[in-house]
């Protein structure tokens, strides 16, 4: 059994982010591995935080920001997290512990960020950070690009996927292609 | 001299355009006019009796735009408007010099004009507007306008530069909004309120209570004016009935309308193209809906029944970042026929995560339609999005 904890699921998840608890839902139940929804991010095997309008962020920042030392603790541990788009900008402001981000203007492009542990991950940025679109340390991300994420990284999906109990994705060749186009469409 | 010059060389680029690809080609000779007169749009507005109606929001801007064209022209008016893929500066400028003369004048007694949220914004600064119909916000276009708070405060930039505004109560996004110009409110009656709800941008605020001057009801628009209320049938589907109380309601704020006529109009207004739309191709009867953002897919999707098939899903290159596809909810679907379009590996990807089949996936567009045709079945039913509408209208030549 495995684990997650995904902070307000219907306010954070303005671009399709709680798609990634969907894919992780896919792989682990064709392994067996049932996947559960906790309320203690601590204990949770994988925690995301994803997305959120600027009033999502009004209302929740203060409870977000109670949830910090929970994310630090993942953070050092390099537990698999994914805090994503909005969330990340808003907590990356207010903690020490991640990386201070520089603002500049809103830019919203498919970008591809060369990694050493996952290869070359795609997405879509709508940020206003500034080189920062992709920074992990161990499974603990942060990252710009919104979306589903893991559907499209597959290196990174097999390693979210192990940190979960689970193991690597048992792709359908026609799922594999497709993912593999989408791919090539957004590096070039 | 100057709008002279402008519109002759927008109407020539216009044919000239056309000899190439006939129907299309609005935006170039709109952007080339309005660089060689910027006043052509504001000259050809102000030149209009009764002024200038501008209709926007996320969504329901088209359908709006369209009934309030129908119950002006049922009074006898003539309405200058422009279609909803040109709402925006060049395309308005395009209908000018389509419908205008050789000096840009219109022979309108009055402009309805859909106007997209962003554009609009700078534009309706620019033109003396007279009333301004705000329809709602949606969390939609986040590539474009980043955050529905910026939505807002577009709308609210038009809703400030009109001289009368009508909007949705229902949506608090606008019923907060602060304006000096007098409001008018339209929504949902309470008996429809208890089966529709609509989704609009989160908003965690108070609900300020504005007074309805047109419901929409199931089957009908409630008009609540000078303390007596009058009933108005629709064959129109309940989801459309917003967009009606809404051309209602900024009908009477501009004129002083017969309610028999309206009475008419609304008994005979079919919905706006592809909205829940029949149509024959090639002997084959079908159901062509449009979706435009998360909102509206779902609402399309929750009306379809088990014998809309087979079904072709299509994501066009209009959804500019197709990750949205994942807040939809498609657990009603055990299987999709083809998904086509642009963006089809990722909506065929998010479909397939949730365990719904997918027949075949076909990414051009033409083909795609081509090889639904061919299915077998009785319930034909398209979704795509506006790209893939296009597309797709004009390779089955239900448009130019």
């Amino acid at each position: 059994m495995s684990s997650y904890f995904s902070f307000h699921k219907d306010y954070f998840d303005n671009n399709g982010d709680q798609g990634n608890l969907s894919v992780l839902n896919y792989f682990l139940s064709q392994q067996s591995v049932l996947f559960d929804e906790v309320t203690d991010p601590e204990s949770a095997d994988f925690v995301i935080v994803g997305d959120a309008s600027r009033a999502a962020l009004r209302e929740y920042g203060t409870e977000l920001l109670a949830l910090a030392p929970a994310l630090q603790k993942r953070h050092s541990a390099g537990l698999a997290t994914l805090i994503i788009g909005s969330s990340y900008e808003f907590l990356a402001s207010q903690v020490s512990w991640l990386e201070t981000p520089k603002l500049g203007p809103i830019t919203s492009e498919f970008r591809t960020v060369d990694t050493l542990d996952a290869g070359p991950i795609v997405g879509y940025r709508n940020s206003s950070l500034l080189n920062l679109d992709f920074v992990r340390n161990g499974d603990f991300v942060g990252t710009t690009l919104f979306g589903p994420i893991l559907a499209k990284n597959p290196t990174l999906l097999d390693q979210m996927l192990l940190a979960c109990g689970g193991s690597s994705a048992d792709w359908k060749p026609q799922m594999l292609d497709w993912v593999e186009t989408i791919r090539e469409s957004i590096s070039t | 001299m100057r709008a002279i010059l402008a519109v002759s060389i927008g109407k020539l680029l216009r044919f000239l355009v056309r000899l190439v690809r006939p129907g299309g080609g609005s935006a170039l000779p709109g952007v080339v006019a309005n660089k060689l007169d910027p006043q052509l749009l504001s000259n050809a507005l102000s030149s209009l009796d009764l002024g200038l109606v501008v209709v926007s929001g996320s969504a329901g801007k088209s359908s709006t735009t369209s009934y309030l064209v129908n119950l002006l022209e049922a009074h006898g008016l003539r309405v200058f408007t422009n279609s909803s893929t040109a709402n925006i500066r060049q395309g308005l400028v395009a209908a000018v010099l389509n419908q205008g003369n050789w000096r840009g004048r219109l022979d309108s007694d009055i402009a309805v004009l859909e106007f997209d949220e962003g554009h609009g914004a700078v534009l309706a600064g620019e033109l003396d507007v007279r009333l301004a119909v705000l329809t709602n916000v949606l969390s939609d276009q986040l590539d474009r306008f980043n955050d529905p708070d910026d939505v807002i405060e577009m709308l609210s930039k038009i809703g400030s530069a009109a001289k009368v505004v009508v909007l949705n109560t229902n949506d608090k996004n606008l019923a907060q909004l602060q304006f000096k110009a007098p409001v008018v409110g339209f929504g949902l009656s309470s008996e429809l309120a208890t089966i529709s709800n609509p989704v609009y941008a989160l908003n965690f605020g108070s609900h300020p209570v504005i007074a309805n001057f047109a419901e929409a009801g199931t089957d009908c628009v409630v008009l609540n004016s000078e303390g007596k209320t009058k009933f108005l049938t629709t064959g129109l589907p309940d989801h459309q009935a917003l967009n009606l109380a809404a051309a209602v309601a900024a009908l009477h704020q501009l004129i002083e309308p017969s309610t028999s006529t309206i009475a008419h109009v609304l008994k005979e207004l079919k919905p706006v193209f592809a909205r829940n739309e029949k149509v024959k191709i090639s002997g084959v009867d079908v159901t062509i809906r449009l979706v435009q953002n998360p909102t509206s897919f779902q609402l399309n999707l929750d009306e379809l029944r088990s014998d809309n098939t087979p079904l072709l899903l299509m994501a066009g290159r209009d959804i500019h970042d197709p990750s949205w596809l994942w807040t939809v909810d498609f657990s009603k679907l055990d299987r999709v026929d083809i998904v086509g379009g642009f963006n089809a590996h990722e909506l065929a990807l998010r479909l397939a995560v949730a365990g719904i089949e997918v027949g075949a996936v076909i990414q051009d567009a033409n083909s795609a339609a081509d090889n639904f045709l061919a299915l077998q079945g009785t319930g034909h039913t398209v979704l795509f999005s506006a790209d893939a509408m296009r597309r797709v209208r004009r390779h089955w030549g239900l448009a130019k």
